[in-house]
């Protein structure tokens, strides 16, 4: 910071700010949005994410972690619009973000998780009403808590497209798996001690036997929350930009932007 | 009181939950004949020696207590181990074990089948909720620091009456869901009794927990848990 100190290097710095937003400005930009939207009886707020160009887009529902909706899952929403999503962040905790680790534990564990199935399916429905969605596209991808509730979204809505999980823990009841439709990409961190590879194994082994289509990929030497690189000691940057290429490419294959 | 039910006795028990076996942790009463019995739903940090501990304390009290296992042997090193072990936790299977731990206790000769209750703290309270919202048979139901259904049909279904203590600062449970809960509990029918201790976040009853341990609350939200036990339990 000290850097900013001599008017030398303000001044340096105010060509760099205008070159960026140059560049930016060249690119065809995501625009982003707070949108409201009805959950039950009750109002929502998302993060909504739009791609450039005119017609009917697929969609994403993109679901939080612990932490609740913060800057890195913003900036996984405005990635996808960038590759030609409408991407549609939620606020499970309806304006809540934790910055420690205890904050988000308490948020976590203060959840109704009704509510946020309820807040899921809503937001399918807001999107499947959007006129510059198309319907038939909707996929939903979740990290951590999210992760395990992009699992219930497939559950719960029969006419999702594609679900993709980051370490959420995947269901076990043979009832909750074969009403899933939509086909599943994994990725979990060989480490984590709450979802093993074991459980993984499970599941795959179910969801097959089920006839499901699922890719579910381990991680050697990560842990839980190996894609976020705001996670300190656990960040798996090797691992993250591999999970990233499958997202990717599992996105497009299923929903083809 | 202690006395009349003689000295607690305590073991390691395996039932069946679907196709699978898992194991609790049960305390039993010292006096013979059928008591009414207690399922103990540990918090985030798993089946602890503190929620051993409340499960003696039950069971000196003249309950069959039975301390369920949900994350099957696996206990938290630290607070963030204790997330990434709750965040794994399948719902579906974590009420399958429920379910199985109420069948569990209510084909044993020395249980009352039409007095058991369940009781959890943190997500075990959820988890108890949940309980009484699939099993119309339980028959009391307490919850500690623990998130409240929303959902009317889910409200609806719970049959056994409702004890529950919170901390008024608890960040994750606002005394909005707890009226919200409780004017739902009212519309329904049912019975739901609710304490949010001022001065207290959520974890206040657990001593091991410096940091949140408010001794005062944690004494009275176990009287009521008693007083409640007694009321809804013991013919």
């Amino acid at each position: 910071m000290q850097i900013l100190q001599s008017p030398k290097s303000r001044a340096l710095l105010a060509l760099v700010v205008i070159a960026s937003i140059g560049v930016l400005l060249a690119a065809p930009m995501p625009t982003t949005q707070t949108v409201q939207y009805k959950s039950g009886d009750e109002t929502v707020s998302g993060y909504l994410a739009l791609p450039a160009g005119g017609g009917r887009h697929p969609a994403i529902i993109v679901i939080h972690e612990y932490w609740g909706l913060n800057d890195w899952i913003k900036g996984n929403a405005q990635k996808f619009a960038d590759q030609g999503y409408v991407a549609l962040a939620v606020d499970l905790y309806r304006g809540s973000v934790a910055t420690t680790s205890s904050d988000a534990v308490d948020l976590m564990r203060g959840l109704p998780k009704d509510r946020a199935v309820r807040d899921l399916e809503a937001a399918f429905t807001y999107l499947a009403s959007r006129p510059d969605v198309d319907p038939a596209r909707i996929a939903s991808i979740g990290w951590c808590m999210g992760g395990t509730y992009s699992f219930q979204t497939a559950i719960h809505e029969p006419a999702l497209a594609a679900c993709v999980v980051n370490y959420g823990a995947p269901p076990t009841d043979p009832a909750d798996i074969a009403a899933i439709h939509a086909p599943i990409l994994g990725n979990f961190g060989a480490d984590d001690r709450g979802i093993t590879p074991d459980a993984v194994n499970t599941f795959k082994q179910a969801a097959q036997a089920a006839g499901k289509s699922v890719d579910l990929k381990e991680y050697e030497g990560a842990g839980h929350a190996f894609e976020n690189p705001n996670n300190a000691g656990g960040y798996r940057p090797d691992a993250a930009a591999d999970a990233w290429v499958r997202i990717n490419a599992f996105l497009a294959k299923q929903l083809k932007p | 009181m202690l006395l009349a039910h003689g000295p607690v006795r305590a073991q390691i028990v395996s039932y069946a939950s679907g196709q699978e076996t898992v194991r609790g942790y049960l305390a039993l009463p010292g006096a013979v004949g059928r008591h009414p019995a207690i399922i103990v739903i540990h918090g985030d940090q798993g089946l602890t020696d503190w929620t051993k501990q409340q499960a003696q304390k039950l069971a000196a009290r003249g309950y069959v207590v039975l301390a369920v296992d949900l994350y099957r042997g696996a206990v938290a090193r630290d607070a963030e181990d204790a997330h990434e072990l709750s965040r794994g936790l399948p719902d579906d299977r974590a009420l399958r074990d429920l379910a199985a731990a109420v069948a569990y206790l209510a084909a044993r000769p020395d249980v009352r089948d039409t007095k058991i209750g369940a009781i959890g703290w943190n997500i075990g309270g959820w988890y108890a909720l949940q309980l009484a919202i699939h099993e119309p048979n339980l028959a009391a139901c307490v919850l500690n620091d623990s998130a409240l259904p929303t959902d009317a049909a889910d409200i609806a279904s719970i049959r056994a009456p409702v004890l529950g203590n919170f901390g008024a600062d608890d960040r994750g449970i606002p005394a909005a869901a707890l009226h919200a809960f409780e004017s739902s509990m009212r519309a329904a029918g049912g019975s739901a009794d609710l304490k949010a201790y001022s001065g207290a976040g959520d974890g206040f009853d657990d001593p091991n927990d410096a940091e949140h341990y408010r001794p005062d609350a944690a004494a009275d939200a176990w009287n009521r848990t008693l007083a409640f036990f007694a009321k809804t339990l013991v013919p």
